[in-house]
Parts: C-alpha cells; structure tokens; sequence
C-alpha cells in the first residue's frame, strides 16, 4: 500500500480534517488504489514521443496592467456559507 | 555580534515586498489597501474552478528592476509553482509562487554600519509570487476569522538574503537600505503600516569561530524594522540562554508578540508544513531576453549610493551629508533643485538638514508635498548671500514660509525686512546710541575695545535687527575713532 495511515493521518491534519482511525484506514486504501491506477501510465512506451515540457508558444504570455471590473461582492460571497460586514467567517485558525 | 560571551549570531531575512501595480499579478482586478473587504475579487483570484492566471507584464518589469537595482542576475527562464497552503485567507488551497526557477538570483546590499562602516549582506534570490488573503483574528473569546480576499494576488517579491547579518542592528541597518533602494527603483511604496514590506527573520547562535551551522529558528509577524531589531536581539538572548542551560535549540517558527515583546513558538519542526511544491501547470515559463533586461537596466534611475558619491564630489558636502540627502529620491531631487538655482552646496546642505527635514518630520509631511519649492528656497539663501535680508531674518521668514507657504519676497517686503544698507539712516542710529552711553564712549576710548561688540548689539535692537550688521561695524568704528 503505497499511502499510510500515517500519512492519511498528516494531510487530515494539515486539512484541519477530524477522521476517525477507521475513516483514515479507509482514506489510506481508497488512495493507495488511485496511484497505483497511475502506475498505468508509467508502463506506457513513450520512447517515440517528443519531449513536451514546454508546451506553451514564447512571447505573448503577459498581460497588460490595465484594471477589469471585479465581481459584485454579493456575488463574490455567494458560495460562503457564513459572511459578516462582507467578510467571510470560518473557524478561527489559531489557538491563541 | 561576536560579543564578550563566545557567541556569534547569524542571521538572515526574508522580505516580501508588494510591487506597485495598478493590478493583481494574475488577474485585472485593482491591487489596492484600504477598500471595502471583499470588493476585488474576480474567478481567477478566488480560485473558482476554471478560471486562469495570465501574468501581469508591469510585476515582471517592477521585479526584474528591483533585481538589476539590487545587482542581482535576471535568469533568462524562470517557472512558476503551486505552494500549498494550510490557511483559509487564499482560496484557492495554494500560492503560486517560484521554487526551483527563481526569476533572479545573486545581488548584495551594501549598508551602513556602525560608525561609519560599511556592511554588505548577499543575496540568496528573489522570485515572484502573489500575496494571500487577510485574516482578521478573533478577539478572545471570539470563535471566528474573519477574512477578506481582497489582497489574494496581489504582486510580491521575496528577497532571500544570504545568514550574512551578524547583528540586530546590521538587520535594521539591511532593511533601511534594502526599503530605500526599492523606492528610488519605483518597485515597491514601502509603507510597512500598509504590508507592503514584510519581514521573516531566521536566527541562530553559534559558538564564535565554530564552523557548524547552529540550529535556527525562524520569526515571523515583524511589523517594523525596529520590532525586527528587538525580536532577533529577544530570539539571540533566548538561544544562548538554551545553550547555557545545557539545552537544545529546537527548530522551530517563532511569531513576535509585539505587546509581550516575545517570541513565541508558532509551530515546532514536528508541526512544520507540507507545501507539496508542483509546477503551476496553468503558466508558461517566463522567459525574458537579454535585450529587454538590458532595457530596464538603462530605465532604472541613479541609485543613493551612486548618487551620495557623486554629491560629495560634485557640491562638496561631507559623506553623513550626503547620506542624509540621498535617504529619498524625493529629497535627493529637491537638494539638487535648490543647488541649480543658489550653486552652493554646503549652504543648502545646511538648511536643508537643519531648517526643513524637522519640520516635515514633525509635521509628517513628504518632501513632494514640501510648501516651500526648491526655487523658493534658493531665493531666500540668494538674498542671504546678497546681503538683502540677515541669516537670522531668513531663519524667521523660512519658518513663515513653511507654514503660510507664502514667497519669501512678499514676506520679506511686507514685513520690512529688508537689510537697512543706507549708510546715512544707519550713522543716524548710530549717533543716537553713543550719545545715550556716554560713559561707555569714554570707556572705549580709554582701551576698552570690548564694548565695540556693545555698541554693535545696540544699534542692531535700535534699527529693530534690520541694519547690515557689516556696516554698522565699519561706521561704528569710523566714529568712535573719529570722536
């Protein structure tokens, strides 16, 4: 199994997600099955196919520093599920 | 800071400084403090699925000139990366920001150190990102962050210096020049109160001459340059104090408690974060060509330690004088606008750092917004130099000028205060004074040359200050030795 519970364990946290050891367990399985999926790829022959790191043309990549009308705040904070005198609310973030 | 206890301090800053762009460095909304939370957003700087960074030209060009200002080296291909990122101020789960491909790396400031030294400190890189989101923390007590988005993507430059700083206040002295050298390069305002300029500072503490580097810990949430000069010197006390306890250092990040003025541990090495680097598959590769370095290279403007030489030589003022008028662009140009006029260097030098800089440090006004025009200012040190007006008269009208922002010559003739150069109205006064004194007179004559300086200071009070002091003395003399 190439993704521990350990891990699982880390990224949760990192996530500031609250998993139970049998949803981590679950977590490590489900994951563990989605990259070894990607191994596929890896036994693909690509000996004949040209190297395409670079896949954008040069030049022509800048924009120009000109003002565009942003987005309606009430439109902005549609998808909030918690707002206050136009700011979002989460959770507070640290424990001070 | 090798001090008398063995240890030798070694340190090295991060600096984020936000460029001056009218836009966000991936999106055309308005890069802006103070506006209404939440105001400038668009898709692309909340995140929402789909929408597309396009790099803003006028960050690249800010960059790319802070780095030339800096003498770093441009490199031909730089590549943008995802930086994943725990907090909720930035929507999007991660920074886009440059890792392995820096836009730049190399440079050096060279500063001011104590007593007239020189320092100079290397620089490690600098690259471009976007700035996150704001969080306001809860009061305690509270439950909730509240976060405005509006400064997500804002355009930054980090500046990664070299473990080249040895003192708290070689930092502070870094950080000076570092900020001075990026506002006359027009890349960055630099108002700290604004987060234009932030600090992280990484500290360790070794045993003098050691060659292993010490454990460092890093300190974030500096507001100031002197709140970064009393965290470090806080962070150096607390480290030797571990090793002369017997203790560890730990890695870890520090946050700066400004109203404890603490350093309190933000995260341990155990707790440290994941950032997952991946290459923004969203950008190309910024490529930039040798000719259009070389084109923001001749733009960029003369710098203060070029220009602080040439001061010297040129107007003949002293090395600290030269330091003092080249602090800003602004100053520097207002200096030189005085001297075009009244072509006496040390004279304006004096004024300038004597009448003007504490009045509009006291006053808080910029030196753009100076009442007094560097033409007016030439004048008024003209009619000193003619003879118009007295030194102490001109002290007096410059004051007046500052703050009624009149011209010194409807100052100067409505009041009266033009020199008396009459010889007659001034023998006038001065028959007046020696009649009134005739004991003195006598005492003059018998060899008491002293009260020569009597007679001066009368006649000047008579003529109410307004008699060319010169002349009076000349016909005083001519006088008494005459009587």
């Amino acid at each position: 199994m190439p993704i521990s519970d350990d891990q699982v364990g880390n990224l949760a946290r990192l996530a500031r997600l609250n998993l139970t050891a049998v949803e981590v367990a679950s977590f490590a399985g489900d994951m563990s099955r989605l990259i070894e999926y990607f191994d596929i790829l890896q036994e693909a022959d690509t000996t004949l196919i040209r190297q395409n790191s670079r896949p954008a043309d040069r030049g022509g990549l800048l924009r120009e520093d000109r003002v565009r009308p942003s987005l309606e705040r009430d439109l902005s904070l549609l998808n909030a599920p918690e707002t206050e005198a136009g700011y979002l609310v989460v959770p507070k973030v640290f424990d001070k | 800071m090798t001090g008398a206890n063995g240890y030798e301090t070694v340190i090295g800053l991060e600096v984020h400084a936000q460029l001056k762009t009218e836009t966000k460095i991936f999106c055309g909304c308005r890069s802006a403090y103070g506006a209404e939370p939440n105001s400038l957003t668009c898709p692309t700087c909340l995140g929402l699925p789909g929408a597309l960074p396009v790099l803003n030209q006028q960050a690249v060009v800010c960059a790319a000139r802070a780095v030339l200002a800096l003498d770093g080296t441009v490199n031909p291909e730089s590549r943008f990366a995802r930086k994943s990122y725990f907090y909720p101020d930035l929507p999007k789960g991660y920074q886009i920001t440059q890792y392995e491909h820096p836009l730049a790396v190399g440079g050096e400031v060279r500063y001011p150190g104590r007593n007239g030294t020189r320092k100079s400190c290397r620089l490690t890189r600098i690259h471009l990102e976007e700035d996150a989101g704001k969080s306001i923390h809860p009061e305690r007590g509270q439950l909730h962050t509240r976060l405005d988005f509006n400064r997500c993507g804002v355009p930054l430059i980090e500046i990664v210096s070299e473990s080249d700083i040895r003192s708290p206040e070689d930092a502070y002295g870094y950080l000076l020049t570092l900020k001075q050298i990026l506002q006359y390069a027009d890349v960055c305002a630099g108002d700290m109160e604004k987060g234009q300029l932030r600090v992280d500072a990484n500290v360790s503490v070794r045993v003098a001459g050691a060659d292993a580097t010490a454990t460092r810990t890093e300190i974030k949430n500096l507001n100031s340059f002197k709140a970064v000069r009393r965290a470090i010197a806080f962070e150096v006390r607390r480290q030797i104090g571990v090793t002369e306890s017997g203790g560890k250092v730990d890695r870890a990040t520090l946050f700066w408690d400004e109203s404890a003025q603490a350093a309190k541990i933000m995260r341990t090495k155990e707790q440290s974060p994941d950032y997952r680097y991946l290459a923004e598959p969203d950008l190309a590769p910024l490529v930039l060509s040798e000719e259009w370095i070389e084109e923001i290279r001749r733009q960029l403007p003369e710098l203060p330690e070029v220009r602080a030489g040439r001061f010297v030589k040129q107007y003949g003022i002293g090395d600290h004088d030269a330091a003092v008028l080249t602090q800003s662009r602004g100053l520097a140009d207002y200096f030189e606008a005085v001297v075009r006029d009244f072509p006496d260097g040390r004279t304006a030098s004096n004024w300038i750092q004597t009448r003007l800089l504490g009045y509009l440090n006291d006053s808080r006004v910029e030196i753009e917004n100076c009442p007094v025009t560097p033409d007016q200012m030439a004048g008024l040190l003209s009619a000193v130099r003619t003879g118009r007006i007295s030194a102490a008269t001109a002290v007096d009208v410059f004051r007046q000028m500052l703050t009624t922002g009149n011209d010194f010559q409807s100052i100067i003739e409505e009041q009266g205060l033009v020199l008396i150069e009459d010889e007659s109205v001034i023998g006038r006064i001065i028959d007046e004074v020696l009649a009134g004194n005739p004991e003195n007179v006598a005492a003059f004559k018998a060899g008491k040359s002293a009260l020569l300086t009597f007679f001066v200071g009368q006649v000047m009070r008579n003529s109410g200050g307004q008699a060319d002091p010169q002349v009076v003395r000349r016909i005083l003399i001519e006088k008494l030795e005459a009587g």
